[in-house]
């Protein structure tokens, strides 16, 4: 579903990702943990088509993102980290609009809304503005238009930043239903509890490299961990190895 | 802290020109070089027509006196305007106030608001009156002394009417406070209300004038007319003190010059102590207008547009929805538009007084056609050029944070340049006909005249409004999203200082087509303007494709 080769994005000089290649298919759930500055969300922006890579290429769906945009966003899903909205929109328009500019059908948007918005139990806050929303609140609703257009690749930066944790856990269990329906979900985060619990892979992202990729137990090995070591212990014998 | 300040903002610029310094440069040089042109333009016309004007035994220090009274009144109640709008947003604001207020320092937000409303005020207004003071100078014997006495006076005036401004405001949330009825938005509406009210009463001190009997233009007995009339018209307001220090200096009466700037210099302080006493109640009202700000005081469905995105079918449509959307539900932007109408509504009001009060001698339009509508195009090209300026320009800016909504979906980039150039184009494309047909019905001209008249100023709204757009995408600014910042930014001031020239350029070709019947210069500007529009929508789409 996304095959990311040899991908190098500079700013100025600095290389914030530097020869980065993984892929995810579907079903998967892919995690890149690392710390900050470690380039996790320029890879997720530059893969939503946010930012232009100098080097490399992106493949979604068999499109390059680079050549064939258009078909690429079409099926993805973006949740950023930061979820700021226009203030004075309502959720239900943001909704609604998000639904619009994917191409989706008025009729389609509110029956799709209705069945999405019970999910996060949002009934009933749908029609206050984004101002008046707490953070949680907001990131609700970004997850749910990234989820309103039914993609194939979710790209989820930060994913529980601001939930409570019964939300933070119906985001976890919608991230895994997602997979299991065939999706594949790309999650950037540092709270490495979560890439733990719900990633069938790991990448680990130290000063825009990728050190390490596999699965926990492969990522354990190689750390020369003990059986029953935690991600964060994992991670930790990881980049001090470099 | 100040001197923190002031060295924030001096390496902030310093930090500026760091990157494309050559090209900073020269949009800086281009830019003074335009705030040059404009000056020499003010200087000239001021000087010309004082000229003209003095050329009148009869007439000539009556009216020239009444120019002065007249400009230096709009000037201050235009600077009052603005600074009750922007205090009124800035004073209650959340943005980066929430580390200052929650400091021991809080009093420095009222301090900041103050300082900065004052210099973003005073700059603009030193450009015209200054070189109106110098055009006064050349005509009359104002003298190096009273051009300096003047320029304080203009200084104080300034002050007193920013300070007046915050003042007011404060009062009013004393007020509302006291009825338990304080909020953000009770605020705005009562300040809004009683800058309508004000404006009325002002206009309301002009309306009934007879300029023919103001001057006493029938009186054969009288060699020049009695000043003492026109002088009691304005003595309500602080800028008639001003106007004195320009006549006593002329009449060389130095102890009246003085006396008239130590009034100035004591109604400055006298504010400024009560703006010191009265910020310590600053941080409170700060408090409850959070309140409203945040949880618990939710606004409910029935939202201005909610229908028109909800029934969007095509990405276009929701994106011209979204544009509609924001613009309504935006209480600060809404009172800059309103500020900008009453305004518009003033030079409307003013070009009434001057074809009514004259009585029998009423001149129309008919009678000078080319004159009457050049004025009144540059001056729609003007209010345009303000409308774009405050909305068109930051908008791409204004988006910085929400960019990623529209940039992650399959749209194009360029979609929201059309959406945004289409809702713009059609909003101040309406409010000039509007004015147009206004100023029109007032000045009294033909239907053909009008017509063509109506033409130009789409085709000029539209132009404008491209520029606007463009140079607010080709230029985003990544530190501000707030519009009146943005505003004042160096393309900003470019973009207006352009504006006003192509709506000079405009405005001449329109009186040659209609003293001389020379259509050439009509014909380059309508092509220069299609030309425009043109290339700054290619150049911005590639651009913001590649982005």
């Amino acid at each position: 579903m996304l095959t990311v080769t040899h991908i190098v994005k500079k700013f100025d000089d600095i290389a914030a990702v530097n020869d980065v290649s993984f892929s995810i298919a579907p079903g998967e759930i892919f995690s890149l943990i690392g710390p900050n500055s470690s380039g996790k969300t320029t890879i997720v922006k530059s893969i939503a088509g946010l930012l232009q890579v100098n080097g490399g290429t992106i493949w979604v769906d068999g499109h390059d993102v680079a050549v064939s945009p258009k078909e690429a966003k079409a099926v993805i899903g973006y949740i950023p980290d930061e979820p700021s909205v226009w203030g004075s929109m309502t959720g239900e328009e943001f909704l609604h609009f998000v639904g619009a500019l994917y191409g989706m059908s008025p009729s389609q948007r509110v029956a799709k809304i209705n069945e999405l918005l019970p999910l996060f139990s949002v009934t009933g806050t749908e029609k206050d503005q984004f101002q008046n929303y707490s953070r949680g609140n907001k990131q609700k609703f970004s997850i749910l238009a990234a989820l309103l257009h039914e993609p194939k690749l979710l790209l989820v930066d930060e994913p529980i930043v601001g939930l409570d944790p019964e939300s933070a856990a119906i985001a976890k269990k919608l991230f895994r239903e997602f997979a299991k329906r065939g999706g594949a979900v790309l999650l950037v985060t540092h709270t490495l509890p979560v890439a733990e619990e719900i990633s069938t892979r790991i990448g680990v992202l130290k000063d825009g490299a990728l050190l390490s990729v596999g699965t926990f137990d492969e990522l354990r090995e190689r750390a020369q961990g003990e059986v029953g070591a935690t991600l964060e212990q994992v991670y930790t014998a990881l980049t001090k190895v470099r | 802290m100040f001197s923190f300040l002031a060295t924030y903002y001096r390496k902030g610029i310093i930090r500026y020109f760091e990157r494309n310094t050559l090209a900073k440069s020269l949009t800086l040089t281009a830019f003074l070089v335009v705030l040059g042109a404009f000056a020499a333009l003010v200087h000239e016309g001021f000087y010309y027509g004082f000229l003209y004007i003095t050329r009148d035994a009869f007439f000539g220090e009556a009216v020239s006196i009444y120019i002065i009274e007249l400009f230096l009144l709009i000037s201050s109640f235009l600077t009052f305007s603005s600074a009750l709008v922007s205090g009124v947003v800035s004073l209650y604001r959340d943005d980066d106030a929430g580390l200052v207020l929650s400091s021991p320092s809080y009093t420095l937000k009222p301090k900041i608001v103050l300082v900065r409303m004052f210099f973003s005020s005073l700059w603009p207004l030193l450009v015209v009156i200054v070189p109106a003071l110098l055009a006064i100078m050349r005509v009359f014997p104002l003298g190096v002394m009273g051009f300096v006495a003047a320029l304080f006076a203009a200084v104080f005036l300034v002050f007193i009417a920013v300070q007046a401004a915050l003042l007011v405001i404060y009062f009013i949330a004393a007020i509302l406070a006291s009825l338990a009825i304080f909020s953000r938005l009770s605020v705005m509406l009562s300040t809004t209300l009683l800058f309508l009210c004000s404006t009325l009463l002002i206009a309301n001190q002009f309306r009934s004038i007879d300029l023919v009997d103001f001057f006493q233009a029938r009186l054969l007995s009288k060699d020049v007319p009695d000043l003492a009339p026109i002088l009691e018209q304005f003595n309500l307001f602080p800028s008639h003190a001003v106007t004195m220090i320009v006549y006593y200096s002329e009449q060389g009466m130095v102890a009246s010059v003085l006396l008239s700037l130590g009034a100035l210099a004591l109604l400055s302080a006298f504010l400024f102590t009560v703006f010191m006493f009265t910020i310590k109640r600053h941080l409170p009202y700060w408090q409850i207008a959070q309140e409203h700000e945040g949880a618990g005081k939710h606004t409910r469905s029935g939202f201005r547009g909610a229908t028109l995105l909800m029934n969007a079918d095509r990405p276009l449509r929701a994106l011209l929805a979204k544009e509609f959307i924001l613009f309504v539900r935006n209480v600060r932007g809404m009172l800059w538009l309103a500020f900008i109408l009453v305004v518009w509504g003033i030079q409307s009001a003013s070009s009434f007084l001057l074809t009514h009060g004259l009585g029998d001698e009423r001149v129309s339009g008919v009678a000078l056609p080319g004159m009457a509508m050049a004025f009144q195009f540059a001056l729609i090209t003007y209010f345009v050029s303000m409308f774009a300026l405050r909305f068109a320009f930051p908008s791409f800016s204004e988006e910085r944070k929400s960019g990623w909504v529209v940039a992650s979906t399959p749209l194009r980039r360029t979609s929201v340049f059309r959406s945004k150039l289409y809702f713009f184009s059609v909003l101040f494309s309406a409010l000039a006909i509007l004015f147009t047909l206004l100023n029109a019905s007032i000045v009294g001209i033909t239907g053909a005249m009008l017509l063509f008249l109506l033409l130009f100023v789409t085709i000029t709204v539209v132009t404008i409004t491209t520029y606007a757009l463009a140079l607010g995408a080709l230029f985003p600014n990544t530190e501000t999203d707030d519009p009146e910042v943005l505003s004042t930014t160096l393309p900003g001031l470019m973009f207006i200082a352009v504006s006003v020239f192509y709506g000079i350029a405009g405005a001449l070709a329109f009186r040659g087509y209609f003293a001389s019947g020379a259509i050439a210069s009509v014909l380059l500007y309508v092509t220069f303007s299609i030309v425009t529009v043109l290339l700054f929508f290619l150049v911005t789409k590639k651009s913001l494709e590649r982005k």
